[in-house]
């Protein structure tokens, strides 16, 4: 159990380094700005509750991102009502006046998080990962599943995903 | 193992955040750093306030000063203790790696709440009227028709309809909370019985 001071180090680190991921993971459960504001913030108190039961058994990532996909879980089963589908912005990328081929890119990962939010939330919270980069281990670790069951699930997530973003196209 | 080619996505998925962005993410991690500090300090606050009114319960004769101080102290605590227990629960939640234990005991709290709503709904038609009579019966003196005529004369106050309002927006409010909990066993379930789906086909493939 890390002490006061660890805690606040450690902190730190998961806001110099996860802030990213916990805001794509998020963006996967959330289309609705207001309410994903709340749920970055909720994350990332309960990242600070569960650091003083860090253990560094796993890497400060996985441990943030187990954690923010567990909330959003969470989020998801307590939402009042089902979303309406919040248009995302088209500058989601960058706050700039976008060039041709920035809006077509702008487009295409529109498209990619309204299909990631309709994919059932056992697939959805593996692509999330797969995409963020970590290893199938390390997934086992968050999903607490076995790596072969990881895999499969990936793949399967994979073919889903690209069949919603066929017929949304 | 071989990872499949995410590659396509994952860029697109990665892309950003922009400055401002990244300047928001940033602003919420002080926020929540600054919200945590705060409950760590509360629960030794709340701590030392405990003993504080138990040193006080003891030494201190009952006045209606001490007793002003004392109540809202009460619930102050009990919020915080209830507050405390809430976000330890959740700790402990999210350290369940599995998803089968996390969905049972994000069940099991569920079922807890919708246990305390029902209690509270079939409470409050009782014990409201029971404490009214009560009270109007130690006011009067004891008798039927002294209490008949007293809740009579005080359903043309204007108190009356003030109370019943009152008492009919927390009825409102808990069928509400109700209904919510519901919905949120609902979709447990239906998480539940998602996830051993995927769990089937995985032991299929």
């Amino acid at each position: 159990m890390p002490g006061n001071r660890g805690k606040e180090q450690l902190f730190g680190e998961v806001s110099a380094t996860c802030t990213g991921l916990i805001g794509r993971i998020a963006l996967s459960y959330e289309a609705d700005p207001a309410l994903r504001r709340e749920l970055i913030q909720d994350i990332l108190l309960a990242i600070w509750i569960a650091l003083d039961n860090y253990r560094g058994d796993a890497s400060l990532k996985t441990f943030a991102a187990s954690i923010a996909q567990k909330r959003c879980i969470s989020h998801v089963t307590k939402r009042a009502r089902e979303p309406r589908q919040v248009e995302l912005p088209v500058d989601l990328i960058s706050a700039n006046p976008p060039p041709d081929e920035i809006a077509l890119r702008n487009d295409q990962k529109k498209r990619l998080v309204d299909s990631i939010q309709l994919l059932p939330i056992p697939q959805r919270e593996a692509i999330v990962l797969a995409f963020e980069g970590f290893s199938y281990g390390e997934m086992a670790q968050i999903l607490g599943i076995s790596a072969n069951a990881v895999m499969l699930r990936c793949q399967r997530a994979k073919t889903t995903l690209k069949s919603i973003m066929e017929q949304r196209s | 193992m071989n990872r499949p080619d995410f590659d396509e996505f994952a860029e697109l998925w990665q892309d950003g955040p922009d400055p401002l962005e990244q300047e928001q993410m940033d602003s919420y991690a002080r926020k929540a750093r600054r919200r945590g500090r705060l409950f760590d300090i509360l629960e030794y606050v709340s701590g030392i306030a405990l003993v504080g009114i138990f040193i006080a319960g003891a030494f201190v004769s009952a006045s209606p000063l001490t007793i002003t101080l004392a109540v809202p102290l009460m619930i102050g605590i009990s919020w915080l203790t209830w507050r405390r227990r809430a976000l330890r629960q959740m700790a402990k939640t999210l350290n369940t790696s599995d998803r089968a234990s996390f969905i049972d005991s994000s069940m099991r709290h569920a079922r807890a709440a919708l246990r305390r709503n029902s209690l509270g709904l079939a409470l409050l038609p009782l014990l409201v009227p029971i404490a009214f009579i009560f009270k109007v019966s130690v006011r009067t003196g004891g008798g039927p028709q002294a209490v008949l005529e007293a809740m009579a004369v005080w359903l043309h106050t204007p108190r009356a309809p003030i109370t019943i309002a009152i008492l009919v927006l927390v009825g409102a409010f808990s069928m509400h909370s109700r209904r919510k909990i519901q919905r949120e066993i609902e979709k447990l379930d239906r998480l539940r019985i998602g996830y051993e789906l995927e769990a089937e086909r995985e032991r299929e493939d």
